[in-house]
C-alpha cells in the first residue's frame, strides 16, 4: 500500500553552532576543538547514559555538516535566507527545519 | 562492572579478531595488552571447526586433521555469515569448499553447512560455527588469566554491512559471551599502531599534532581500507571502503586453479572431485604463497596426488603475481575511493599501515607505495596480532579496566554505508550517509496515502547506488495499526539509528497518540530469531560440558608441566652434599616415569588422572626436600616424636595440600 512521506524537520531550537558552541565565525580548528572536547563527554564509550546518546548524535550530525565547507555555505545561506539547504544531488541532506512550515512531501 | 564482579576479583574483557581463516584473542592485563597463545603455543588459531568420529575439534587440532577429514571440517564461515544462499558469492565459493552447504529452504534463504557427526547429518547456521570459533578464543583467554572470561569486543570488517554484523554480534550470543561491542578492524589496528608511535613519542614533547594515517588491510577473506585522524588520544575515522570478499584466499584458489590445469596437461587426469587431493594442494598453495612473500620462487610438491600421480611444479613469484594481478589491482580502487571521501589529498597521508598477512606480499606493498608516490610503508605494527591489540583495548575502554591512558583514548568511527529506502520509481532515498559518524540516528515522517488505511509499507535498503535495485535490500517495515483516518492525517515518525557496533535499528512512534506500541514493525532481515539464537545457544551449552572437561584437562596438564619444571630446577639447586644420592635418584626415577607417563597419556587423560600423577610427585619431591631440612639422623625420630595434627608440611605437620598424609607415602629408607 501507498503512503506519503512527509519530510518535517523537528523544530531543535537550536542551531549547529549553538549544538557545538561556536560562534557562526569560529574557524574550522575551533569548531573540531569544540566538537572533541564535547565528544569525550557525551561518546556512549565513555558515557553509557542514553541522553549522553542522544546528545553525542547531535553533536556529529552539527559537526559532519559544519566541518565541510560547502555544506557549512549551504547551512549558512539556510540560516540566513530559510531556505531549504536540500540539493536535487542529495549532497547536503539534512538541514535542520527551523520553519515547521516548510514540509517536503513526496508521493512513492 | 558489568561482570564478574561479584567474586571480587578483577572481571577481564577481551578482544577478538575473528578473522576468516585465523583468529587472535587479547586480553587488556597489568597495564598492557597481552596476545595469548592457544594450548598449542599459538598466536592465531585457525577459524577451524572438524567433526570426528569421536568428538568436535577446534583451531589448529582441526586444521590439522583437514586433509584425512575434508568433508567435515568447516573453515571460512566469516564469507558465509550474514548472506543468503543464493548470493552470488556463496555460490562460487560453494564449488570451492570441501563441506556441504545447502539453503535451509525458508523464506529467507539462510545457508546452513552440513557435516557427518557419528553417521548423523547435522546442519549448523554459519553463525554457529563462528560461535564455536569464539568459544576456543574465550577459551585460550580464560587459561591464561585462571577465570571466566564473558566480556568481549569482537572486529568484523570495516566494510561489513548490517546482516554480517548482526549475524556475528549473534555468534558471540550463541558463544555465551556478553559483546560489549562490534569493532571496525582497521580502527582496532590503528589504536594499536597510534599507541605504539605513542609510546615512541612521548620522549619528545606530544602536542596537539594531528596525523591521517591510512590503514589498507587485507587478510585471509576479507579486505578494507580506513582514513583516520588521530588527534592526540582521539582516533576519527574519515572515511572507510573495501570489499568484504577479497584476501588471501583469492590468492591460494588462483594458485589451486593453475596447479589442476598444469595436473590436467601433464597427466591428463582430472583431480577436481578429489576432496582430499584438492585439499593436500591447497595447503600446499597456501604455504608457497607464504614463502613467495621472501623467495623469489618455489616448488610446490604433493606425493601420489590423484590416481597415484605426484604433482610437482615450480613456481616464480613474477607468475603468482601474474596469476593475481586483477584481485590486486582492484584493491587499489578501494583506496582512491577511501581517499576520495576522506577529502585528503595524498600528500596530507603521513602514514600508509599495513594489517593482515596479506600486505605481505611484495606486489600488494609495491602497488600501494606507488599508489602513493613512492612513499615508505609503516611496517612496525604485528600484521596478524594489530587487531586482536586494539580490540583488547577497546574492550578496557567500553568496560572501565584499562589505564588512564587507555581509558583517555577516544574512537570514533564511521558506518561504512548509506542507509534508505524505497521512493517511486525504485529510487534509493537516503536517509543516514556513509560515512557518518556512530552512533547515529535520522527521522523521517510518514503519512498514508488513501483514506482509512492502516498500515504501510516501508522498504530499506543499504548501498550508494541510485537505484534500490542495485543496492542491498535489508527488509521491510511494516507499519500497523494506524488510527483509520482520512489520508495525509496519521503522522508516524520512522528513526533510523545506527548503533555504536554499525547495526541499524528502527523504531515507529505515532505522533499523534503518541503510542509507540500501536505499530509493530515486521522485521525481515533474513536475521536469526531471539528463538533461533536461544536454540543454539542451548545446544552450545550441551558442548560446553565438553569443553569445560576439555579445558579441566588443559589447566591440569599445564599445572603438572609446570611443577615438573620447577621440581627439575630445584634439583638443579640443591647442595649435593644435602641431598642422599639414593634420594636423588629415586626422584629422578620418578620424574622419568611422569615424563614417560605424559608422552603417552597427555592426549588421552582425564584431570583427574593429571592431578592424581601430580600428587604422586608432589609428595615424592615433599618427602626428600622435609628431609633436606631437617638432619637426617633424627628425621625418623622427630617423625614419631611430632603430634597428632592436622598441619600441612609448610606448617610443620604431615599434610599436604591434597589432604594426603605423608606418613602413608613415605617409605622408610631402609
Amino acid at each position: 500500500m501507498e503512503a506519503y512521506q512527509i519530510r518535517t524537520f523537528a523544530v531543535q531550537g537550536q542551531s549547529y553552532y549553538e549544538v557545538l558552541g561556536v560562534a557562526q565565525s569560529a574557524s574550522q580548528a575551533e569548531i573540531k576543538k569544540a566538537y572533541l572536547a564535547a565528544a569525550r563527554k557525551c561518546h556512549p564509550d565513555l558515557n553509557p547514559s542514553k541522553d549522553a546518546t542522544v546528545e553525542f548524535q547531535r553533536l556529529a550530525e552539527a559537526y559532519q555538516v559544519l566541518s565541510d565547507e560547502t555544506r557549512r555555505a549551504t547551512y549558512d545561506r539556510y540560516l540566513r535566507t530559510g531556505e531549504s539547504g536540500q540539493t536535487p544531488s542529495g549532497g547536503y541532506q539534512e538541514p535542520p527545519d527551523l520553519d515547521p512550515s516548510d514540509i517536503f512531501r513526496h508521493v512513492y | 562492572m558489568p561482570d564478574g564482579a561479584d567474586d571480587g576479583k578483577k572481571s577481564y574483557s577481551m578482544g577478538i579478531d575473528l578473522g576468516t581463516t585465523y583468529s587472535c584473542v587479547g586480553i587488556f592485563k597489568d597495564g598492557e595488552v597481552q596476545i595469548i597463545a592457544n594450548d598449542q603455543g599459538n598466536r592465531t588459531t585457525p577459524s577451524y571447526v572438524a567433526w570426528t568420529d569421536k568428538e568436535r575439534l577446534l583451531g589448529d587440532a582441526a586444521k590439522n586433521q583437514v586433509a584425512s577429514n575434508p568433508t567435515n571440517t568447516v573453515f571460512d564461515a566469516k564469507r558465509l555469515i550474514g548472506r543468503t544462499f543464493q548470493d552470488p558469492i556463496v555460490q562460487a565459493d560453494l564449488k570451492l569448499w570441501p563441506f556441504r552447504v545447502v539453503s535451509d529452504g525458508s523464506p529467507d534463504d539462510k545457508p546452513l553447512i552440513e557435516v557427518m557427526y557419528q553417521d548423523v547429518a547435522k546442519k549448523f547456521h554459519p553463525e554457529e560455527i563462528s560461535s564455536m570459533i569464539l568459544t576456543k578464543m574465550k577459551l585460550t583467554a580464560e587459561a591464561f588469566v585462571g577465570q571466566r572470561v564473558r566480556n568481549a569486543v569482537i572486529t568484523v570488517p570495516a566494510y561489513f554491512n548490517d546482516s554480517q554484523r548482526q549475524a556475528t554480534k549473534d555468534a558471540g550470543e550463541i558463544a555465551g559471551l556478553n559483546v560489549l561491542r562490534i569493532v571496525n578492524e582497521p580502527t582496532a589496528a590503528a589504536i594499536a599502531y597510534g599507541l605504539d608511535t605513542k609510546s615512541k613519542e612521548k620522549k619528545t614533547k606530544s602536542g596537539e599534532k594531528e596525523t591521517n594515517i591510512l590503514v589498507f588491510d587485507m587478510g585471509g577473506g576479507t579486505f578494507d581500507v580506513s582514513i583516520l585522524t588521530i588527534t592526540d588520544t582521539v582516533f576519527e575515522v574519515k572515511a572507510t571502503a573495501g570489499d568484504p570478499h577479497l584476501g588471501g584466499e583469492d590468492f591460494d584458489n588462483r594458485m589451486l586453479s593453475y596447479c589442476i590445469s598444469e595436473f590436467r596437461r601433464k597427466h591428463k587426469s582430472d583431480p577436481t572431485r578429489n576432496q582430499r587431493a584438492i585439499r593436500r594442494l591447497r595447503t600446499q598453495c597456501e604455504r608457497a604463497k607464504r614463502q613467495l612473500s621472501t623467495q623469489t620462487s618455489v616448488t610446490i610438491e604433493v606425493d601420489s596426488l590423484h590416481e597415484g600421480q605426484d604433482f610437482n611444479l615450480r613456481l616464480s613469484r613474477a607468475k603468482f603475481e601474474e596469476l593475481c594481478m586483477d584481485y590486486f589491482k582492484k584493491a587499489m580502487e578501494p583506496v582512491s575511493q577511501c581517499l576520495g571521501d576522506s577529502g585528503l589529498p595524498k600528500s596530507q597521508i603521513s602514514d600508509v599501515v599495513l594489517v593482515g598477512g596479506s600486505t605481505r606480499i611484495p606486489k600488494v606493498q609495491e602497488l600501494i607505495s606507488s599508489f602513493f608516490n613512492g612513499k615508505q610503508l609503516c611496517k612496525e605494527i604485528n600484521p596478524d596480532e594489530a587487531v586482536a591489540y586494539g580490540a583488547a583495548v577497546q574492550a578496557a575502554i567500553v568496560s572501565g579496566t584499562g589505564t588512564e591512558e587507555v581509558e583517555n583514548m577516544l574512537l570514533l568511527d564511521v558506518a561504512p554505508l548509506s542507509l534508505g529506502i524505497e521512493m517511486a520509481g525504485g529510487m534509493m532515498q537516503k536517509l543516514i550517509e556513509r560515512n557518518s559518524t556512530i552512533p547515529t540516528n535520522k527521522s523521517q515522517d510518514f503519512t498514508t496515502a488513501e483514506d482509512y488505511q492502516d498500515y504501510v509499507e516501508i522498504k530499506v535498503y543499504e548501498g550508494e547506488r541510485a537505484m534500490v535495485k542495485d543496492n542491498n535490500y535489508l527488509g521491510k517495515f511494516v507499519l500497523t495499526g494506524i488510527p483509520k483516518t482520512l489520508r495525509g492525517v496519521p503522522k508516524i515518525k520512522v528513526t533510523f539509528n545506527v548503533d555504536s557496533n554499525g547495526i541499524l535499528e528502527v523504531t515507529a512512534e505515532d505522533m499523534k497518540t503518541h503510542r509507540k506500541g500501536e505499530i509493530q514493525i515486521t522485521n525481515e532481515k533474513g536475521r536469526l530469531s531471539q528463538r533461533d539464537i536461544e536454540r543454539m545457544l542451548q545446544d552450545a551449552e550441551a558442548h560446553k560440558e565438553e569443553d569445560d572437561l576439555a579445558r579441566g584437562e588443559m589447566m591440569a596438564r599445564e599445572s603438572i608441566t609446570v611443577y615438573m619444571r620447577r621440581t627439575r630446577k630445584a634439583l638443579e639447586d640443591i647442595d649435593s652434599e644435602k641431598i642422599l644420592k639414593r634420594d636423588r635418584e629415586r626422584l629422578e626415577k620418578k620424574m622419568e616415569e611422569v615424563d614417560l607417563w605424559l608422552d603417552e597419556h597427555s592426549n588421552k587423560a582425564t584431570k583427574e588422572e593429571f592431578e592424581a600423577k601430580q600428587r604422586e610427585l608432589e609428595s615424592a619431591m615433599n618427602t626428600i626436600m622435609l628431609k633436606i631440612n631437617r638432619s637426617e639422623s633424627d628425621f625418623w625420630e622427630q617423625q614419631a616424636i611430632l603430634p597428632e595434627n592436622e598441619k600441612t608440611i609448610e606448617q610443620g605437620g604431615y599434610f599436604l595440600d591434597s589432604g594426603l598424609d605423608i606418613r602413608d607415602l613415605i617409605e622408610d629408607p631402609d
